[in-house]
């Protein structure tokens, strides 16, 4: 059987590595625009702080492919997906497949602003961008988009002696994880290095081939260098032209089984629209841990095990200033529509808070401390109702035998 | 997938909480072994102490046979041993991110300060100390299926055996 995967992120390198563990006979082939083997994006941050070397951030090498037995290639485009043939176009091939998995990921967003097109405009989402952002030098940055990846990578430049401002639409950083008062003692803590304006829209970018300054409606900042964050879009193109369905959202539509609306393609990762694990909602999961569950699940199914994905549910920490930052699960803004109580808890060093839906627990934030809190994302994942776990915490037959539930005892206990 | 065929052989450590003291020689002993330093907080192994039941509870890596630290670990350094099923870690690639850590619902992989790489128990190539090293026995080192038997043996005399609490080195499941 000869299968084909397009991409080459989390998604397609995990597909290929679990297809393979499975089938050591089958055929797989990879293709991708992108012409780097397998790198973690989650790691470009720490290259561009300067503490880890980029060559550290490539996750498998040409004889790792080679053992694998994985065809590659790279460097060139899909133009074209036909799935009454069954075949895939690039600009000088025809790849055919028995099955097919479409890990074609995302693409950071760059809003069509005045001087946008400038020398001195970056994105960060490959090792390419990084080494472009380097070579330029940057002393003074802004970089536009407050959510993890504008956060981690307006640290990461601070860390390496820029000067950096952090605008952000909304009125507040990382709006999508945490709530009002979580993020306002987060921006608190990077604002001791890095000057963030939020509700504040970037206009206009002047300079003559290179950027002098960076107009917001209230603000001119004087910078070199402008890094984009505001978000991505889901590579989709060839999977609509081909027919697939496509959701509300934006991403590929799939069933449980990673499976899209034509038998023997699958898809997996920042190009598919998964759901939410409480709300059961459409939602675009942009996490390298929910390609590579995705990826798991489209694999095997894609050769006949039986597996099912049990639902995207955030999780992501964060070093602010060296202080750990914990969001798991939804926000209040998330659960719009829902009665959710809130238990918080702070003193001088940490803060948590948790969101309850009725007996379960669906969201988690916290700052300053993030031992135990594996506990009480083990039960948002799985619902567990938290009465439940306080009838084992009182019961020393059960403690030993289900001891994760010790440290989620901490949190809950201040919340009788 | 094959991890039912791997569970058959691989030996693990398994915990009889009714046993620990809470002395905390196991960490010390994992720490000196595995770092050279004299220091709890450096041990792979953690005992939750559980006052209100007077009870205290000793946890390590369990060697999940589909283990969350594999799929949160963004630098993919996290795999299954093929041969004995161990849940291991290409130290060298870790960055420290701590994604592993708080994916485990039992907190067993932990920072090590010094290096800034997460680690888990490794049961120290078939010899770990802190099963050899505590006095109490309420540590052991076994195959699934015998483990299994000890189970059903003391779900039997349960009544019997806890009354007279194991203090002898021989703890019981």
């Amino acid at each position: 059987m000869r299968i084909v995967i397009v991409g080459n992120g989390a998604a397609g390198n995990e597909a290929a590595v679990n297809l393979r563990k499975l089938d050591s006979h089958c055929e797989i082939v990879m293709l991708a625009r992108e012409s780097y083997p397998a790198y973690s994006a989650c790691a470009l941050p720490d290259v561009l702080a300067g503490w880890i070397p980029l060559k550290q951030t490539f996750l498998l090498k040409e004889e790792d492919y080679a053992r694998l037995k994985i065809e590659r290639s790279f460097g060139q485009a899909v133009n074209k997906l036909d799935l009454s043939e069954k075949c895939l176009q690039t600009a000088e091939t025809v790849y055919h497949y028995d099955r097919l998995i479409l890990a074609t990921g995302s693409q950071p967003v760059i809003p069509a602003v005045p001087g946008s097109d400038l020398a001195g405009n970056f994105v960060v989402k490959t090792p390419g961008d990084i080494e472009r952002i380097l070579a330029h030098k940057p002393k003074q940055v802004v970089v536009v988009g407050a959510g993890n990846i504008g956060v981690e990578t307006a640290s990461a430049l601070r860390n390496r002696g820029c000067r950096v401002s952090l605008v952000e639409m909304k009125d507040r950083i990382m709006p999508l994880l945490y709530d009002q008062k979580p993020s306002a003692l987060i921006q608190k803590i990077l604002e001791e290095g890095i000057e963030v304006l939020t509700g504040e829209r970037v206009s206009r970018i002047s300079g003559d081939t290179h950027i002098k300054v960076v107009h917001t409606q209230g603000q001119d900042i004087n910078a070199d260098t402008v890094i984009w964050a505001a978000g991505v879009r889901q590579n989709t193109d060839i999977a609509r032209e081909a027919g697939l369905s496509i959701g509300s959202l934006g991403g590929i539509q799939v069933d449980t089984h990673m499976q899209s609306s034509e038998a023997g393609v699958f898809a997996c990762g920042d190009c598919v629209e998964s759901f939410q694990v409480f709300t059961r909602k459409p939602c675009l999961s942009l996490l390298w841990s929910s390609a590579k569950r995705q990826a798991q699940v489209a694999a095997r199914n894609c050769l006949g095990y039986l597996d099912e994905y049990e639902g995207s549910c955030s999780l992501l920490i964060e070093d602010i200033m060296g202080i750990p930052c914990v969001a798991m699960g939804l926000n209040l803004e998330a659960l719009q529509g829902y009665e959710v109580e809130v238990i918080e808890q702070q003193d001088e060093n940490e803060y948590f808070r948790i969101l309850m839906v009725e007996d379960r627990i669906v969201g988690f934030q916290a700052i300053g401390k993030v031992e135990g809190s594996g506990a009480i994302f083990t039960m948002i994942k799985k619902g567990t109702p938290v009465s439940e776990s306080r009838k084992v915490l009182l019961n020393r037959r059960l403690v030993p035998n289900l001891a994760w539930y010790i440290d989620s005892s901490q949190y809950l206990s201040c919340s009788n | 997938m094959n991890s039912k065929k791997m569970g058959m052989r691989m030996k693990r450590i398994f915990v009889n909480a009714e046993a620990c003291t809470g002395c905390g020689l196991c960490q010390l002993l994992c720490s000196v072994h595995k770092t050279g330093q004299w220091h709890p907080a450096l041990a792979r192994i953690k005992i939750k102490e559980m006052p209100e039941l007077e009870l205290n509870v000793p946890v390590l890596c369990l060697h999940c046979s589909n283990p969350p630290c594999e799929v949160y670990c963004v630098m993919n350094l996290i795999y299954k041993d093929p041969n004995t099923g161990y849940t291991l870690r290409r130290e060298d690639k870790c960055i420290g991110c701590r994604a592993c850590e708080i994916a485990c619902p039992f907190s067993a992989a932990v920072m090590d300060p010094i290096r800034e790489v997460v680690v888990n128990c490794d049961l120290c190539e078939g010899d770990p100390l802190c099963v050899s090293g505590c006095p109490e026995g309420a540590l052991l080192y076994m195959e699934d299926s015998e483990a299994g038997e000890r189970k059903r043996k003391a779900a039997v005399s349960l009544g019997a055996w806890r009354a007279s609490r194991p203090r002898d080195g021989r703890g019981s499941l």
